[in-house]
């Protein structure tokens, strides 16, 4: 009789194959084949023009900068989340929330009349104030499941999920209702926020704004920090690789959990209220429908990707935002030679899939081998 | 009364059944101690396979009924097979079921999205006719009573066989049960089919039964609803086919309150906040029952160092 069996090993040794960057590399590579293969089987679409898309996408970097801050931001946000097993899928909903929170400042607070003068020091007094309330009401968002989590363990996955639809009902229930706007042209929107509440323009790179650039630096570094050189990251790193080992040394798992959550929703929160006071000065009706961008799903590519190391956030944010605006070339190339009723968006969807599971199943091989062995 | 009959048949009664039947598939998958997180990827994929197994039938098989019972039979077996896959993977690999479940989400997305835009493409060459299930009474009782009797058989097949012993038996200690010399793979195997089928069933019926038709993003979120259902019913087939009712009757009727007043947003998050609070109530109440009790290695990573 033939016995078939997988045999799997951690690995001492590590070889130059192994190492994460080729790994990255690797399962990008192999998404982006898989996909062209896709397209090419569905629509024929000559290989030629898809890579000469690709390289072009590559080249120009001035789109991208953009959304390479907010998803630095946010993927930071996940990622910290993820090194405690805390599945931040939500980071859409934390995002939402953080808007929410901003424009409530900035408009309708009361805050918002005693700080309406245009001198600098109110301006900068208002505009943090907005932040940081937004950045609360994300953390607030995500100590929702992280309760349930602790309390009940119930997986945070699919309360996460079902709350970022909430979010997007209760943003347009206040845009459509409390908070609707006067001068809208007959949209169901909220008014602009002042002049003074945005953020400053850097002057030359129109698509950036001073305080986003800031806020990507220190977030990225902070948590870099904490995660390095504090005993709470030591923590949130036992929660995610040995959670036994975390409670047999005396400390509360479910604490630690519960700060993961609060330190993450935080930063996603921070993101929205800046997407806000930078960006869409304004909260439009029927959020859900990619108004966001879908910048809080993205994310989660950033952080998979640089799966539970900090130092690849930064590469990992540049890779994805190449793709998505990648993504919206493949688009525009393949506009004439898909037939009626079938969408492009279809394809970045299966490329994210595919990356992801080439990626998953291709990083074991970084601490574990595997092997098939057959026996008679 | 006929024409309440009508709309009773085809919105809550439908709705019943596809909830019903996903969720006891996931009762039968987490039951075996592997956390479902690629539920909503793997049930948006079976209804887009259900509506391109049925164009494709219908175009080679002339009598449409046989062609669209075909197709639920093919969707179920396709899910029935990749949830298989995804139980092993989740058993054999040293990698939290975490990330397994999620790799999964989103590969089920992309693929919903190609399977589904390729039975368009086949409908746009071949324009054939979908008999889809119709609303008659008569097919409704029918697939009403299959679905009580699978929820019977789930219930039986967990607690009253073997393999249900076992699979139940691997959910609360899978190194234990390996021991004893149980294959601990095989078994997951057999409850992913298993599960697999009935989620694929559901899919199947959500296309071709519930809504009638395709779109893009068909059954996204469905999942995650049927999910709640699940754990809201303790993951027991009987409880959750009781806990379906409260629950499809609140997700059918709580939309009608619009005219009662309700602004549209509350109504359009209504069957979400259900569903969390129907999971959070719910696993609050059932510490004492050993019978309702979370599986005790759900979520954890079974993998031994030289697994042979």
């Amino acid at each position: 009789m033939v016995k078939i069996s997988l045999v799997i090993t951690k690995r001492y040794k590590r070889t130059i194959i192994e190492s994460t960057p080729v790994i990255l590399m690797g399962s990008l590579l192999t998404g982006l084949v898989m996909s062209y293969l896709i397209i090419w089987a569905t629509v024929g679409l000559d290989p030629l023009s898809f890579f000469t898309t690709f390289y072009q996408t590559l080249v120009s970097y001035t789109g991208l900068l953009e959304s390479l801050l907010f998803l630095t931001i946010l993927g930071t946000a996940i990622s910290i989340a993820f090194y405690g097993s805390y599945w931040n899928v939500g980071a859409e909903g934390q995002y939402v929330l953080g808007m929410l929170g901003a424009i409530y400042v900035v408009m309708f607070s009361p805050l918002s009349g005693f700080l309406s003068g245009n001198d600098l020091v109110s301006a900068a007094v208002l505009k943090l104030a907005a932040i940081l309330l937004g950045g609360a009401l994300g953390a607030l968002w995500s100590l929702i499941p992280g309760l349930i989590k602790v309390f009940t363990k119930i997986s945070e996955i699919p309360i996460m999920l079902l709350m970022n639809y909430i979010a997007y009902s209760l943003s347009d229930y206040l845009t459509a209702g409390p908070w609707k706007g006067r001068y809208t042209y007959g949209y169901i929107r909220t008014d602009m926020i002042s002049e003074s509440a945005r953020l400053t323009v850097i002057p030359g790179l129109e698509t950036l704004r001073y305080e986003v650039v800031i806020a990507a630096i220190v977030v990225l570094v902070s948590i870099y920090l904490i995660l390095d050189h504090t005993l709470l990251g030591l923590k949130i790193k036992f929660l995610g690789t040995n959670p036994t080992a975390l409670k047999s040394s005396g400390f509360d798992e479910r604490k630690v959990t519960v700060s993961v959550a609060t330190i993450s929703g935080f930063i996603a929160g921070l993101a929205g209220a800046m997407r806000l006071l930078g960006y869409d000065y304004r909260l439009p009706y029927n959020i859900g429908d990619g108004k966001t961008g879908f910048y809080g799903y993205t994310a989660i590519l950033v952080a998979w990707l640089s799966f539970r190391d900090i130092r690849f956030i930064v590469p990992s944010a540049i890779i994805v935002s190449a793709l998505s605006s990648f993504g919206y070339r493949i688009q525009m190339s393949l506009k004439g030679l898909l037939p009626p009723g079938i969408s492009a968006y279809a394809f970045s969807q299966i490329f994210i899939g595919t990356t992801l599971i080439v990626y998953t199943l291709t990083r074991i091989t970084k601490e574990f081998s595997v092997k098939l062995v057959i026996r008679r | 009364m006929n024409e309440f009959l009508d709309w009773f048949v085809r919105t809550l009664a439908s709705a019943y059944v596809v909830y019903t039947l996903v969720g006891v598939g996931n009762a039968i998958i987490e039951r075996s101690g592997v956390l479902n997180l690629g539920i909503d990827g793997l049930f948006m994929l079976s209804a887009s396979l259900a509506y391109t197994y049925a164009i494709q039938m219908s175009s080679l098989i002339q009598t449409g009924f046989l062609a669209v019972g075909i197709s639920l039979l093919l969707t179920a077996a396709t899910t029935a097979l990749l949830y298989s896959l995804f139980m092993v993977l989740n058993t054999v690999l040293p990698i939290s079921q975490g990330a397994i479940g999620l790799s999964f989400m989103f590969v089920g997305y992309g693929l919903a999205a190609i399977v589904g835009n390729i039975g368009r493409l086949i409908f746009s060459l071949q324009r054939v006719r979908i008999e889809y299930i119709s609303i008659t009474h008569v097919s409704a009782v029918f697939i009403y009573l299959t679905t009580i009797l699978a929820v019977l058989l789930a219930y039986l097949l967990l607690y009253k066989y073997k393999l249900g012993v076992l699979i139940r038996a691997v959910g609360e200690d899978p190194r234990l049960v390996s021991q004893i010399g149980v294959n601990v793979t095989y078994v997951r195997l057999l409850s992913g089919l298993l599960g697999g089928a009935f989620i694929g069933l559901g899919g199947a019926l959500f296309t071709l039964w519930r809504v009638g038709g395709w779109s893009q993003g068909q059954g996204l979120n469905h999942g995650w609803l049927a999910y709640a259902v699940s754990i809201a019913g303790w993951r027991f087939p009987p409880l959750v086919a009781l806990v379906s009712i409260f629950f499809s009757a609140a997700y059918v009727l709580l939309p009608h309150l619009q005219s009662l007043g309700m602004p549209i947003e509350v109504s359009t998050a209504a069957p979400y906040i259900t569903s969390i609070v129907l999971m959070v109530v719910v696993s609050t109440l059932h510490r004492k029952s050993r019978l309702l009790a979370d599986p005790k290695s759900l979520g954890r990573s079974f993998y031994r160092e030289e697994q042979v």
